[in-house]
């Protein structure tokens, strides 16, 4: 399976310390019953606040047992689309990997990423 | 703009739309004799919706507003073969909100407030904490856990529960050791078992009482448990025992390792739990207050929205697709009644010469055959409208005996989605399920067929 999107539409980027610049970051995730978990980003290198992400998905490397947490919230009616769901998703996710990572060494986005998102979704969110 | 939307997908999806469409067109125009003008469109609206709910080509759902949209503008219009006039074309705009679909909303309520709050996750460990170590013990702890619990919740949300459960049990387990099958397949089993015990343990249930309702016949809550639960609770020994013939443990036990302590229930789940019980009891006791159970269904969804229990985006997760696919069906049941369709097709089959109970186990197979193959909301979609038409039969039976069979999908992965996944594991293959499947399934089409007949 390979990865093919629509030229302009996909962009990746990593996420940089505002004060030291370092990539090297932590991710500290916080879980409070009834609220979605939070991701508070931590730079490694000196400890700031980075950034926060709301969770709402989450695969491990374990992506069947991952895939199987996502289910527990879905209500499938057809089977064979579970079988399709289920057959595509590992494969998915591995490949997806790759290509971000590619992406990110080859073509970088150097916009910061709370523009990427309010330039290219704030339309989606509508 | 149009390479976008004109994928290899979706124009598969096109082709497929088109050929049922003109399918349908096809059937109407040289429908055979004695068939009103109203009956002959509805045939064509019955053979698009079999064709798409049978290939799939979009989501089920989609078919669901596709057969309104024919049967407002082929039947339903003013001046169209039924005669309606005005806004009588409601009449097939209504089951989307029927009392039944009601009655599931709240059901979904119940089970995303356990979900979200992890409650279902505490109830399978306390049980399974008390199963022992014998492996056949743990199996049927695992077994009638995901039975108990599919009766409240989706069979597909269960399934993924348990197995996230079941699958570091098995860990230690050689890799040839063959009772990892038979826990891996007992789980979605036991989910599609389940959800014959409830009204709202799955759609085909849903669908049942709604044709039936549409007709004038109420089957209430308790009504229903009463029918499904023994069945539940038999057809879960069968399986256990099939599955422990077929698939022997090698191993003398097996280390559950649940820890013993669990932190102490939050004030909202508490208030989950005792509200859940509240609906349940007025559910089961509506004879004597006399509110319906759909009424009763809007209990949860007044006070997890109202009390911020629950959120926008669990609202968004209701499941309003399967609703859609409830309400789907039985908008076809009424085209099909209004039209004379059910009726015309009942006349062409002999059954006054078939004893009762033969006509009774010819639509238990034709559900158990076709939901093998299509999902088991589609199956009733398509047989329940025409077998509630049957004179020599009661309609509640003939409709009790399709819905409690099209759960009996048991030999395929493609069956139901509680199969699909447990496929996905990896664990099993297409003829572990097959083997073991076919055997419940055909004990189960005898078991349904036989209960309702002879008790009710």
């Amino acid at each position: 399976m390979t990865i093919k999107k629509e030229e302009g539409r996909e962009s990746a980027r990593i996420e940089h310390c505002p004060s030291c610049n370092s990539v090297l970051t932590k991710n500290n995730i916080y879980f409070c019953r009834g609220e979605t978990p939070r991701v508070y980003v931590e730079c490694a290198e000196c400890g700031i606040f980075v950034a926060r992400y709301a969770l709402i998905s989450y695969t491990s490397d374990k992506s069947y047992e991952s895939l199987l947490r996502k289910m527990r919230f879905t209500r499938a009616n057809s089977g064979k689309r579970t079988m399709k769901m289920i057959e595509g998703f590992e494969t998915s996710v591995k490949k997806e990997f790759e290509h971000v990572l590619e992406l990110v060494k080859t073509d970088e986005d150097k916009r910061h990423v709370e523009d990427i998102i309010a330039e290219d979704y704030s339309n989606e969110e509508d | 703009m149009a390479m976008e939307i004109l994928t290899g997908k979706n124009i598969r999806t096109l082709i497929i739309l088109s050929v049922s469409l003109a399918a349908g067109f096809a059937i109407s125009r040289f429908a055979p004799e004695g068939l009103s003008g109203a009956g002959r469109v509805t045939l064509g609206i019955f053979t698009v919706a079999a064709l798409l709910w049978t290939l799939e080509p979009f989501p089920l759902h989609v078919t669901s507003f596709i057969i309104v949209a024919l049967e407002v503008v082929f039947l339903g219009r003013a001046g169209g073969p039924l005669g309606f006039s005005g806004n009588q074309y409601g009449i097939f705009l209504e089951p989307f909100f029927n009392p039944v679909v009601v009655l599931f909303l709240g059901g979904f309520t119940m089970a995303n407030a356990v979900k979200r709050y992890g409650l279902d996750e505490r109830i399978s460990r306390m049980i399974l904490r008390r199963v022992g170590s014998r492996p056949n013990t743990v199996l049927l702890g695992m077994m009638a856990t995901t039975a108990f619990l599919s009766m409240w919740m989706s069979n597909t949300a269960t399934t993924a529960l348990m197995l996230a459960v079941a699958l570091p049990l098995m860990r230690p387990f050689a890799p040839g050791e063959p009772f990892r099958k038979a826990i891996i397949l007992g789980i979605p089993f036991a989910a599609n078992i389940g959800g014959m015990g409830t009204p709202i343990g799955t759609p085909p249930n849903a669908i049942a009482m709604g044709i039936l309702d549409s007709m004038g016949i109420s089957i209430s809550f308790t009504g229903w448990m009463i029918r499904g639960l023994p069945l539940v609770i038999a057809l879960l020994f069968v399986s256990w025992f099939v599955l422990c013939r077929i698939f022997p443990a090698e191993t003398d036990s097996i280390d559950v390792n649940i820890p013993d302590e669990e932190e102490s229930l939050g004030v909202k789940s508490q208030f989950i739990l005792y509200a859940f019980a509240a609906v349940i009891i007025l559910w089961l006791t509506s004879s004597y207050h006399g509110i319906p159970s759909s009424i009763v269904a809007l209990l949860p969804i007044i006070l997890f929205f109202g009390l911020r229990i629950l959120d926008d985006e669990d609202f968004k997760d209701l499941g309003w697709n399967i609703l859609i696919i409830i309400g789907g069906g039985m908008s076809l049941g009424i085209a099909m009644k209004e039209s004379g369709l059910s009726t015309w097709i009942v006349g062409l089959i002999p059954f006054e010469g078939i004893g009762l109970l033969s006509v009774l186990f010819i639509f238990a197979f034709s559900a158990a055959a076709l939901t093998t193959f299509i999902s088991n909301s589609a199956t009733a979609n398509l047989l329940i409208p025409i077998a509630v038409g049957i004179g020599t039969v009661q309609p509640m039976t003939s409709a009790v005996v399709i819905a409690l069979a099209a759960s009996a999908a048991m030999i395929l992965p493609v069956s139901t989605p509680p199969n699909a996944i447990a496929y996905g594991s990896g664990q099993i293959d297409v003829k572990d399920m097959a083997k073991s499947g076919a055997i419940i399934t055909i004990i189960s089409i005898v078991a349904v067929t036989l209960f309702i007949f002879l008790l009710f």
